[in-house]
């Protein structure tokens, strides 16, 4: 029998785009802008890839849309806003959760390059 | 330039018409506010033209499309939304009914040369004898009439068991009707021509 963890690992793009509303409220271009900045540019996500992850994060009530509104900062256009809900900042604490783990993991076994600077 | 910028935010707005109702219906006008931010960013960024950044766009966003589909498909949603909806299963249950109805006209009014061509077609070298490409033809069509039948029937069944009445979908009912007689003279001429084979008249065939 197998049982449903209630935080299931999330995809790369999944994530990125948690952490980008996890400090506001964004418009799918500000997501796209955020997700760049928090990678360092690594990360670069199209519209295809971004939009279809928002429309599953909809479904499954880790994001929420707000209401249109104009960003004074862009044009006149009135923009959807997207924002994170309860249940995606739980499955966005337990992603970095994992992480925390792995890079544990990993200090353990001395494979960070800190590792190797610093010795034991 | 400007005209071209349009162009291929008409094109873009084209492409976003691929997504599955829902999706577009939900997201798309985000999509297209996105491509055009983009765009525009670009646009400042750079005196070179937007060619390499459109066409990555376009890809990126066609691969979203074949997901998105894909995923409708999974779930049986396109197959529901076809029998759900009276109009299309309508249409489809008609066009699933074109193939035999093209093959069976063209042999039995011997329509020329079309009737020589499908002939060459199906029919082994100096036989009369149906090719494996013939019998794949055949069964083909043949499979696609049932399947007609049962898809415009869908919406029908659906209105009786929700006490709406046999006639509530009467082109579906006419098109099923149709579809039923001809399934059903197909079925009994088979057994008129083969029925002598079965009772064991020689030189049958």
């Amino acid at each position: 029998m197998t049982t449903t963890s209630p935080n299931p690992p999330l995809t790369p793009a999944v994530f990125h785009i948690l952490l980008a509303l996890s400090s506001g409220e964004r418009h799918g271009y500000g997501v796209m802008k955020q997700v760049e900045a928090d990678s360092q540019g690594k990360v670069n996500m199209g519209a295809g890839t971004l939009y279809g992850s928002l429309k599953r994060m909809l479904d499954a009530g880790l994001v929420k849309e707000s209401d249109k509104r104009v960003d004074p900062e862009m044009d006149d256009e009135r923009r959807i806003y997207y924002r994170i809900t309860g249940v995606g900042t739980k499955a966005l604490a337990a992603e970095l959760e994992r992480y925390k783990h792995l890079v544990t993991l990993a200090r353990k076994r001395k494979l960070l390059p800190e590792t190797f600077a610093y010795g034991v | 330039m400007a005209y071209d910028q349009e162009t291929v935010r008409t094109l873009y707005k084209k492409l976003l018409s691929l997504y599955p109702r829902a999706f577009s219906e939900r997201l798309g006008e985000s999509m297209e506010q996105t491509f055009n931010d983009l765009c525009n960013e670009r646009k400042q960024q750079t005196e070179r033209g937007l060619f390499g950044f459109v066409l990555w766009m376009f890809i990126e966003t066609s691969a979203g499309i074949v997901k998105e589909n894909l995923t409708e498909i999974k779930r049986g949603e396109i197959i529901e939304n076809i029998i759900s909806n009276n109009k299309s299963s309508a249409i489809i249950g008609f066009l699933l009914a074109v193939p035999l109805t093209i093959l069976l006209s063209i042999e039995i009014f011997d329509i020329e040369p079309l009737s020589g061509f499908f002939k060459t077609l199906t029919t082994e070298p100096d036989s009369q004898r149906l090719s494996a490409f013939g019998r794949i033809i055949t069964i083909g069509a043949l499979l696609l009439l049932p399947l007609g039948f049962i898809v415009s029937l869908a919406p029908v069944v659906r209105n009786v068991r929700a006490g709406n009445g046999l006639t509530a979908n009467p082109i579906n009912l006419l098109i099923a009707a149709a579809l039923f007689i001809f399934i059903a003279t197909l079925v009994i001429s088979f057994i008129i021509d083969q029925y002598p084979c079965w009772i064991g008249v020689p030189n049958c065939d």
